[in-house]
């Protein structure tokens, strides 16, 4: 629906789902992402990405790699960083924060790196409130290990429903 | 515990991947063909799509089949279309695709200027997909390659029903799949698979009809012997299903005066 905070929400999963979904496969056709939140107790950006996500990968669109995101919060006065927080926590909080990855595989050779190889990118984030830098690198690296078990969670459940033949 | 590490070097045909999934590591030097459902980044195939790798018989060629209910046409698809638009030169046919289809009205067996195919909007057609850039239209042809109808022809009659466009290939495998040889055992009726997840069917009754159009629908997510059991339990008690018995009884009876007849006179047999 057609409100500031809506508008804002739209247009970053635009911009996020424009750069996973391999376009050019499709020239002349248009895909429309339609969300409806039917519930919801904070993190709504971030579940509206991985859901958008989701039903792509389930409609045969054809998308680069997943995305997965993740929202943050940091709590007032020393509080604490908080993932995947709720609608009162993200009320309470200092500063609030929605950070959307992507699940690369390694760019070149030598890929058996500590994690295994996989390269999460930040492909966007939206922020509010106030942080130090401290504050903000922490979130974005907090988002990030968040983000890991995600990507990998959303990667099993794809495969599973794949496997359903 | 994120993405795989492995490039493979060798195809593994039967897993399934995910969008951002490394298939195959691409060899220096070489022939790869892929198809549908893979993308090349860089050194490596990805998909792009959630489903199971498979590689082509004949051709080796890689490709990933999902699970989807929108059909994307490809070259050589038997589909079956819907008539909506009649132009001098072309049919304009809804074949569930993103963009109307062309059917030329030239691509019939024995069709020439003089001798035009009878066809009206709301006909059903299955017709062959000659073409299917990703810039154009997709043409159609009621023809196969050589010029012969080979099957692609107006379907009369009969009822549609819509499927997944993976269910659609299954019913078109061989050997075929255990819910078609179940129903084909017992009932009679005549069916055109679409590879746009469209199955046309026609029978005597409309209970068969019925009968079969839900068989079809309910077997996909089930193994060969689910289905046998679905297509027992709607057969049990079912009216179609004794009407084609009766009818069966009678056909027997009819052959085996006829084979008295033929035995007795000693010409050829049909």
């Amino acid at each position: 629906m057609a409100g500031a905070v809506e508008k804002q929400h739209e247009a970053l999963l635009r911009r996020s789902l424009e750069a996973v979904i391999v376009a050019a496969l499709h020239p002349r056709a248009l895909i429309q992402v339609v969300v409806q939140v039917v519930a919801e107790d904070g993190g709504v950006l971030a579940c509206a990405l991985n859901a958008a996500c989701a039903a792509l990968v389930d409609a045969g669109v054809p998308l680069r790699t997943l995305c997965a995101a993740v929202a943050a919060a940091q709590a007032p006065e020393g509080g604490g960083l908080l993932l995947d927080p709720t609608a009162a926590e993200e009320a309470a909080a200092a500063a609030t924060g929605t950070f959307a990855y992507l699940p690369l595989l390694a760019a070149s050779g030598g890929s058996d790196g500590a994690r295994g190889g996989g390269d999460l990118q930040l492909l966007a984030s939206v922020t509010s409130g106030r942080l130090t830098t401290d504050q903000l690198l922490d979130m974005v690296e907090a988002a990030r290990q968040g983000a890991d078990r995600m990507a990998a969670f959303m990667q099993l459940a794809a495969r599973q429903g794949a496997a359903q033949t | 515990m994120a993405a795989v590490a492995v490039k493979p070097t060798e195809p593994e045909v039967g897993k399934c991947v995910c969008p951002g999934d490394a298939v195959l590591a691409l060899p220096e030097t070489g022939v790869v063909r892929i198809g549908g459902g893979l993308q090349q980044e860089g050194a490596v195939l990805v998909a792009s799509k959630a489903g199971v790798v498979r590689q082509a018989p004949r051709t080796g060629k890689l490709w990933v089949e999902p699970r989807q209910k929108r059909y994307i046409p490809s070259a050589e698809d038997a589909v079956v279309g819907r008539i909506i638009d009649k132009h001098s030169e072309n049919y304009g046919v809804d074949i569930g695709a993103p963009f109307r289809a062309l059917l030329p009205v030239l691509a019939f067996e024995g069709a020439t200027k003089r001798n035009r195919p009878n066809l009206q909007v709301g006909d059903l057609v299955y017709a062959r997909v000659e073409s299917a850039h990703r810039d154009l239209e997709p043409v159609l042809s009621c023809t196969d390659a050589a010029g012969k109808a080979s099957g692609f022809a107006h379907l009369k009659g009969g009822t549609v029903v819509e499927v997944s466009t993976t269910h659609a290939r299954a019913l078109l495998s061989r050997p075929p799949a255990a819910v078609l040889s179940a129903l084909g055992r017992a009932l009679q009726f005549e069916m055109a698979v679409g590879q746009n997840g469209r199955v046309w069917l026609d029978a005597p009754s409309p209970a068969t009809v019925i009968l079969v159009a839900n068989a079809i629908q309910s077997s996909e997510f089930l193994s060969p012997a689910q289905q046998e059991h679905l297509v027992a339990a709607l057969l049990r008690g079912s009216s179609a299903a004794a009407a084609a018995a009766a009818r069966q009884r009678q056909q027997q009876q009819a052959d085996g005066q006829q084979q008295e007849q033929q035995q007795g006179s000693g010409g050829d047999g049909k």
